[in-house]
């Protein structure tokens, strides 16, 4: 039976999506979790360098990205609850919106590592844009990643039958865009702020 | 359906040969796993191939060896996914021929770091050049096993029945596996031990690692679902 259907008088919650996209966020949360044991270390051993290098950092640019993030994030669960009760307009709104928010995160992003190579910064640099290219860079891979996935969606349901046999992708591409923005949260606080 | 027993003795046979060749060959005999830190001095790589030169030699024919019985198990799995498929078997055959790139490319460094070791007595400069040319080989290329990951992925995730041949989660950490090797790139700029370095934690302990650690659990899984049902069909359309 499929657990969403509730029979009168009995209630069945459940979780969003099904169990595999759980243990894909779970693993990939780990992975960036070693990322920022691996950062927080790295400072730990050469406080001076780090600090210097943050200072390099564009905070506009940084904060803007965690705005843009965050509205996008806010869209794509409008975007689910508008699956959910099957409104087709809305939703397709809603997710162009996100996706314009994530062509924004891309569009500075891709300034902001011109404007560091134009500068003379680059991955070689030292430990800390090493860290800071490859943290972002790899972070940017999934949002590159989930704009693909949104894409998808937009392109391929263009009917309210379309919500039914998608619901659950819907909701695991929904999870997985939350997940690549609290992603970046962590990130700006940790590479960009914490002093 | 292609009869299961056999599909599975060869997928044990060639893991466990796999295993025990390259394993035995790199990490015991040759001693070039884990891999050494890439800030070696010239003196220290030079003095490693002197000390070692016919283990060295020993451990890498072993471990190239090992490398040739990873494809009748990839070729196994290409016989699943081409079973799950309809019309031409694309996954099937992508991940066949990725898993050639894949050998291929954990192979050929073995002949780089035999030539090194064939005359120790030739210009230290040579030899860590040779040293540094097998250790960007091997490390560096990931998307033939990424392709094959996210092969295995898709195709898995096809199957919507309320038991599925393998596991979804399965399917869902095949993909997860293929983005977490996807940093090994980062290779060539570490001139010295970082998380991305060749010896890396990223770059090496969890790019090997995990695939390793997934696809013997796949066959493990498989055989499972093999022994209890025999006759359980790939897909459920």
């Amino acid at each position: 039976m499929d657990p969403s259907v509730t029979t009168p008088g009995h209630t069945t919650h459940r979780s969003p999506t099904e169990t595999g996209i759980w243990v894909f966020i779970l693993a990939d949360l780990s992975i960036f979790a070693l990322y920022f044991v691996v950062f927080a270390f790295e400072k730990s051993r050469m406080p001076e360098l780090f600090i210097a290098g943050q200072q390099t950092l564009n905070q506009t640019f940084g904060g803007i990205n965690t705005l843009l993030l965050l509205t996008s994030s806010y869209f794509m669960a409008r975007a689910v609850q508008f699956a959910r009760i099957g409104a087709l307009q809305p939703f397709q709104q809603a997710l162009g919106r996100t996706m314009l928010c994530g062509t924004g995160f891309l569009v500075i992003k891709t300034i902001e590592y011109s404007d560091k190579f134009s500068g003379g910064y680059h991955i070689a640099t030292d430990a800390f844009f090493r860290n800071y290219f490859a943290f972002t860079g790899f972070h940017m891979l999934h949002v590159i990643l989930g704009m693909s996935l949104l894409l998808y969606l937009r392109l391929f349901i263009r009917s309210s039958q379309g919500f039914q046999q998608n619901l659950h992708n819907i909701e695991g591409v929904g999870l997985y865009w939350h997940m690549v923005d609290l992603l970046w949260v962590i990130l700006f606080t940790l590479i960009y702020r914490v002093p | 359906m292609t009869p299961r027993k056999p599909l599975i003795i060869v997928a044990i046979v060639s893991m466990i040969m796999t295993t025990l060749l390259y394993v035995v060959g790199m990490f015991v005999i040759a001693d070039f796993l884990p891999p050494p830190s890439p800030g070696l001095s010239e003196a220290e790589v030079v003095h490693f191939y002197h000390e070692n030169h016919t283990s060295i030699i020993t451990g890498l024919t072993m471990a190239f060896v090992g490398t040739g019985f990873m494809l009748p198990l990839c070729i196994v799995g290409s016989v699943f996914l081409a079973e799950v498929e309809e019309g031409f078997p694309f996954f099937a055959v992508m991940q066949g021929l990725c898993a050639v790139i894949t050998v291929i490319f954990t192979a050929l460094p073995n002949f780089v770091w035999m030539a090194a070791a064939l005359r120790v007595e030739r210009s230290p400069e040579l030899i860590s050049t040779l040293h540094d040319l097998g250790w960007i080989m091997w490390a560096t290329p990931s998307w033939g096993f990424s392709f094959q990951l996210i092969c295995a992925g898709i195709c898995g995730l096809k199957d919507k029945r309320e038991t599925p041949f393998i596991p979804r989660w399965m399917s869902y950490l095949a993909l997860w596996v293929a983005i977490g090797v996807m940093p090994t790139p980062l290779v060539p700029f570490y001139t010295e031990a970082g998380p991305f370095a060749w010896n890396g934690l990223f770059t090496f302990w969890i790019a090997f690692f995990s695939p390793i650690v997934w696809i013997i659990l796949l066959v493990f899984l498989v055989a499972d679902r093999i022994r209890q049902k025999p006759e359980l069909l790939l897909t459920g359309r």
